[in-house]
C-alpha cells in the first residue's frame, strides 16, 4: 500500500510541477521575457526526464512489492542532502555577490535550479559510492 | 570488508531478490553488500545471518585495514 501511495503521490506532484512550469513559461512568453522562457523550458525538460526515470522506477517497485525505502537508501539520501546543502549554500553566496548584476527573478531561478541539480547530482554520485 | 553472502545464498538457492524480500531491504542493498561496498547496520547483519543460518562473524570478514 505504501508503494502505491508513493507512486500516486509522485505522479500527482510531477503533474503539478509540469503544469506550473508550463504556465510560467507561457507567462514569460506573453511578457516577452524570452531569456526566462528559455531557462524555464530547460528546467521543464530536465524535470520531465527526471520524473520519467523516478516514476518508472516507482511503478516497477510498486508492481514487484519492493520496499519504498531501506536503511541504505535512507543513508544515501541523508549523505546526498548534506553535500547538496554544502553546494547550495555556496551557490547562494555567489548569487548574492552578483545580485546587483542579476534580476531578482533570474537569481531565484538559478538558485532554485542549482539546489535541485545539486541534490540530484549528489544523489546519483552517492548511490554508486561505498557508504 | 568482504562478505560470504553470495556463497551462503547459493547454498540455499536464493536469488538476491528473494533474500532482499526476506530481510526487508531493496535488491540493490544486497548487491552492494555482496560487493563489500555497503556497511550494514547490526540489525540487518543479524537478520541476514539468521536467514542464511550462519553467525554474523562467518558472513562478514573484516581485515585490519578496515579498522583504520
Amino acid at each position: 500500500m505504501r508503494e502505491k501511495t508513493k507512486f500516486i503521490s509522485l505522479f500527482i506532484l510531477s503533474m503539478l510541477v509540469v503544469i506550473g512550469l508550463t504556465i510560467s513559461a507561457t507567462m514569460s512568453v506573453l511578457n516577452e521575457n524570452y531569456y526566462n522562457t528559455v531557462l524555464i523550458i530547460f528546467g521543464l525538460i530536465l524535470f520531465i526526464a527526471l520524473a520519467i526515470s523516478v516514476l518508472s522506477r516507482s511503478y516497477r517497485d510498486m508492481k514487484e512489492e519492493i520496499p519504498v525505502q531501506d536503511e541504505r537508501s535512507k543513508k544515501i539520501r541523508l549523505f546526498a542532502a548534506g553535500y547538496a546543502y554544502f553546494f547550495s549554500f555556496h551557490l547562494w553566496l555567489v548569487l548574492f555577490i552578483f545580485h546587483k548584476k542579476l534580476q531578482t527573478d533570474d537569481m531565484l531561478m538559478m538558485g532554485l535550479l542549482g539546489m535541485v541539480l545539486a541534490f540530484g547530482i549528489s544523489y546519483m554520485i552517492m548511490r554508486n559510492r561505498k557508504v | 570488508m568482504k562478505t560470504k553472502i553470495r556463497e551462503y545464498r547459493a547454498r540455499y538457492r536464493l536469488t538476491q531478490d528473494q533474500l532482499a524480500k526476506k530481510v526487508g531491504v531493496r535488491r540493490e542493498t544486497i548487491i552492494y553488500l555482496e560487493k563489500g561496498e555497503y556497511n550494514p547496520s547490526l540489525k540487518l547483519a543479524v537478520k541476514i545471518a539468521r536467514e542464511l543460518d550462519v553467525v554474523v562473524e562467518e558472513l562478514f570478514i573484516f581485515e585490519d585495514s578496515d579498522f583504520d
